[in-house]
């Protein structure tokens, strides 16, 4: 029966997965794509669904991929950037192939709003031999996801469904063919031995045309699908994939008869292109303006084809300046372009765009809100016990120290007044960009932070390499007993799994000893008085010859209060503004030039660990 | 205009990261979805939502993307005054803003490297060009017996322009708030809806 929700993309995603069946489904947090996996992970027991947060993005696609060979239907999740990591198993896996269905969904980020990079997805799937499929909205994403598995199984190739932010973040109303999800099938006939699982030279040559083969069956078969329409008779050819073409649609709506004067193509199936329809539609138009978000993918797919086919259409897209090359699009950004492009052409028709109401001179200059670490974030006391430490030691030996960051809350650090993130990179890169700095700046010390999840992540290897190649550097592991930034995902040293059942807890200590790694030492954060023994630990850590850890554990103040909160007490307070100005806590304000304490305090007690006049103490007990 | 031209309403929902903005959203769009209407609402997740600015475009009524176009938003519901200024160039000219006037200071007022503009100001100078309704939605919320339920108050003052019933948007507050908290929220709705009602 079906059923209409208000649903977010990525919580359509999930249920389209169900739908078609999914067995396995693996994946490492990254915004935006997380909520796809979480959803899935609240049906996993109902539907029979096997899910893990793996450790990072390549265990997870291995591990979909082991479901795959033996004829089982998986999914993986992760952002852009975890493509990245997954990238090494992927490119193979091409060759390979799969048996029952192995899906990955991609959540790429124009802006970007999270993450490090503008990359495009639909781009790596062409440099993979992966198919590609764009939905614009949650509705599209839910079938997209069931066409993902049916071509998934049907070619015995792994597809990736790539979302944008406007996607896996939009809700929308969105029709689905069950209710509630239903049990899924237990499907495959489980691993049968074969030569075609192992790769070899041999095996690759073999199937390299074979693969070269499906790019262009599958382009075929995307030209007679519905995803992929055109729409309009007009002589001005438009062409769009994800939430672009829902921008040109409301962008056209300005104008009268849009439909004489444009014709739209919208792409959904966006690699191997669908050159047959696509060369349909461009043998109806004398121009053609791209409109796409990042990388400029169809408008090289277009040009090749116009070149190919020796039509005589000019086009007008990034490559010639009539659109931005990077950041996210709107529908005035596409107005802007879609109207460069008219009048570049001599059309004296233009789509209306918007003019603000009120001057900016007459509104009240905004102070920057960025995102800042919270109020008792234990993040905090590491970085600025650091900052005490590395100050002390350049008092007594001169040395400078360079602080290099990591993926996660904590990248937060880098914010005034604390300052403390000198490097920042991609997951797992600040230790082993302290290694180089410390070959090239031997008089300076050099410190990683990284937090716990991301240590799990891709930490390892480079605590190895500093070990085997002795590298002279501290590493300062955040262990807040969480996956924060993402929303508070388990990992594998906190004993949970990803359904909330027991598992081994890995101590982090534990695996840096094992790596040979023989300073180490372990420090509770949450106590009111830690700063000291932080402090006392980060020189301690600084001062020894090769590589050491100091394992900072603590707890998120987003999931976890200390019970308690402090104030500022009046008859005490000299009103120097010490704690405001050295912690940056967003719990500290300057109210008339004397500091206060706000409802956002958390209990950490770090600002009465430094107020010169100890005048600031527990004020009472916060439920 | 037919009907379904009457039922578009887009709505921008603007305030700092933790407020509570994505609930209010969630809320406001279930109650479409039960309605009967199209909805399409984009929202802010991720590094933002640590104490950033925040803002999530609705539009019921809408079956194109999830972005208010500029000049489109007909009303702005501004959970914090400051954040109101910030995404004005989404609001129709002469469009509606709710505003909380309870501030939240970015760690660049607290810390001193700013000062945070006069609240007055920023009524004066949105009142010239648009219509709006100022009140301390966290003072209600805490009469209603939680600080925690001023995105509620919120919802509760915008209910009177949406093109939904009061009785759809209650229903979806009760769906939507933790079981515990309902009381305190359905209290907090009306003091909303009052607030504006009066004024």
């Amino acid at each position: 029966m079906t059923d209409k929700k208000l649903l977010m993309g990525n919580e359509a995603i999930a249920l389209g997965a169900i739908e078609a069946g999914v067995q396995v489904v693996t994946g490492y947090p990254g915004t935006p794509s997380t909520e796809a996996l979480e959803t899935i992970i609240r049906y996993a027991d109902r539907c029979g669904i096997y899910t893990e947060w793996s450790s990072n993005e390549k265990v997870a696609l291995e591990t979909a991929v082991g479901a795959a060979y033996s004829g089982a239907k998986a999914l993986v999740t992760m952002k852009q950037v975890g493509l990245n990591v997954a990238s090494d198993p992927l490119m193979s896996l091409s060759y390979i192939g799969v048996k029952g269905a192995l899906v990955l969904l991609v959540a790429d980020d124009p802006g970007p709003h999270s993450s490090q990079t503008e990359q495009d997805t639909r781009a790596f799937g062409h440099f993979a031999n992966i198919p590609v499929l764009d939905p614009a909205t949650p509705q599209e994403a839910y079938e997209m996801t069931k066409l993902a598995f049916e071509l998934s199984h049907e070619f015995e190739i792994p597809v990736i469904l790539r979302t944008t932010t406007r996607v896996s973040h939009s809700c929308g109303d969105v029709e689905v063919a069950v209710a509630e999800p239903e049990p899924v099938e237990a499907v495959g006939e489980g691993f049968v031995k074969d030569r075609r699982w192992t790769i070899f030279p041999r095996l690759t040559a073999e199937r390299h045309p074979w693969l070269e083969g499906v790019q262009e069956q599958l382009s075929e078969r995307f030209s007679e699908l519905p995803f992929n329409s055109v729409s309009g008779t007009g002589k001005i050819g438009i062409i769009a994939s994800g939430v672009s073409a829902l921008y040109v649609k409301e962008a056209m709506e300005s104008v009268r008869y849009s439909e004489e004067l444009f014709t739209l193509f919208t792409v959904g199936t966006v690699y191997p292109f669908p050159e047959k329809a696509a060369l349909s539609f461009l043998k109806e138009i004398d121009r053609l303006i791209v409109a796409e978000e990042l990388d400029p993918y169809l408008e090289e797919q277009v040009l090749q084809l116009i070149g190919k086919a020796h039509l005589p259409v000019d086009v007008y897209g990034k490559k010639n300046g009539f659109f931005p090359v990077g950041g996210e699009y709107n529908v005035n950004l596409v107005t802007d372009g879609i109207n460069l492009a008219l009048s570049a052409f001599g059309e004296s028709l233009r789509l209306s765009s918007a003019v603000p109401a009120i001057s900016k001179e007459k509104l009240p200059p905004l102070p920057v809100r960025a995102p800042t670490l919270c109020a008792g974030c234990m993040h905090r006391t590491v970085f600025y016990a650091f900052k005490q430490a590395a100050k002390q030691l350049k008092k007594e030996t001169q040395a400078d120290t360079i602080f290099s960051g990591d993926i996660g809350c904590y990248t937060l650090g880098n914010a005034y007044p604390l300052n403390m993130v000198d490097t920042c990179l991609c997951m797992g890169a600040g230790v082993s960009i302290a290694g180089g700095l410390s070959r090239t700046n031997p008089q300076a010390k050099q410190v990683a932070f990284i937090g716990d999840s991301t240590f799990f992540h891709s930490g390892i290897p480079a605590v190895v390499n500093a070990v085997y190649n002795g590298a002279d550097i501290t590493l300062a592991v955040l262990d807040n007993r969480t996956t924060a930034m993402t929303g508070h995902q388990p990992h594998p040293g906190i004993g949970l799994t990803a359904l909330g059942s027991a598992s081994k807890a890995i101590e982090i200590a534990d695996v840096v000893r094992s790596c040979g790694i023989e300073f180490i030492k372990t420090v509770n954060t949450v106590e009111a008085d830690s700063l000291g023994s932080c402090v006392k630990a980060a020189k301690e850590a600084m001062n020894f010859k090769g590589p050491s850890v100091v394992v900072f554990k603590g707890r998120c103040a987003g999931i976890t209060k200390s019970g308690k909160y402090y104030e500022i007490k009046p008859e005490a307070c000299t009103g120097c503004g010490f704690c405001v100005k050295e912690l940056g806590c967003p719990a500290l304000n300057l109210d008339a030039d004397k500091p206060v304490i706000q409802d956002s305090c958390s209990g950490c007690g770090l600002c009465a660990q430094i107020c010169p006049s100890e005048a600031i103490g527990i004020g009472g007990v916060k439920l | 205009m037919n009907q379904a031209e009457q039922k578009k309403f887009d709505l921008l929902i603007t305030g700092v990261g933790g407020q509570g903005a994505i609930l209010a959203s969630d809320i406001i769009g279930k109650a479409a979805v039960v309605a009967g209407l199209p909805i399409r609402a984009a929202e802010t997740h991720g590094m933002a939502q640590r104490g950033g600015s925040v803002v999530n475009h609705i539009r019921v009524g809408e079956t194109y993307g999830s972005m208010i176009p500029k000049k489109g938003a007909d009303l702005m519901l501004a959970l914090e005054p400051m954040e109101a200024v910030r995404y004005l160039d989404f609001l129709k000219d002469g469009g509606v803003i709710i505003v909380n006037t309870q501030p939240v200071l970015p760690v660049t007022v607290t810390s001193g490297q700013v000062k945070y503009p006069e609240v007055r100001d920023i009524l004066d100078a949105l009142s010239e060009k648009y219509i709006v309704k100022a009140f301390n939605a966290d003072e209600l919320a805490f009469e209603a017996g939680s600080r925690l339920a001023m995105n509620v108050v919120m919802v509760g003052a915008v209910s009177g322009y949406l093109p939904i019933s009061k009785e759809t948007l209650l229903e979806s507050v009760k769906a939507l708030v933790p079981q515990k908290t309902i009381e305190v929220n359905l209290r907090a709705f009306e003091a909303g809806r009052q607030k504006v009602e009066e004024s």
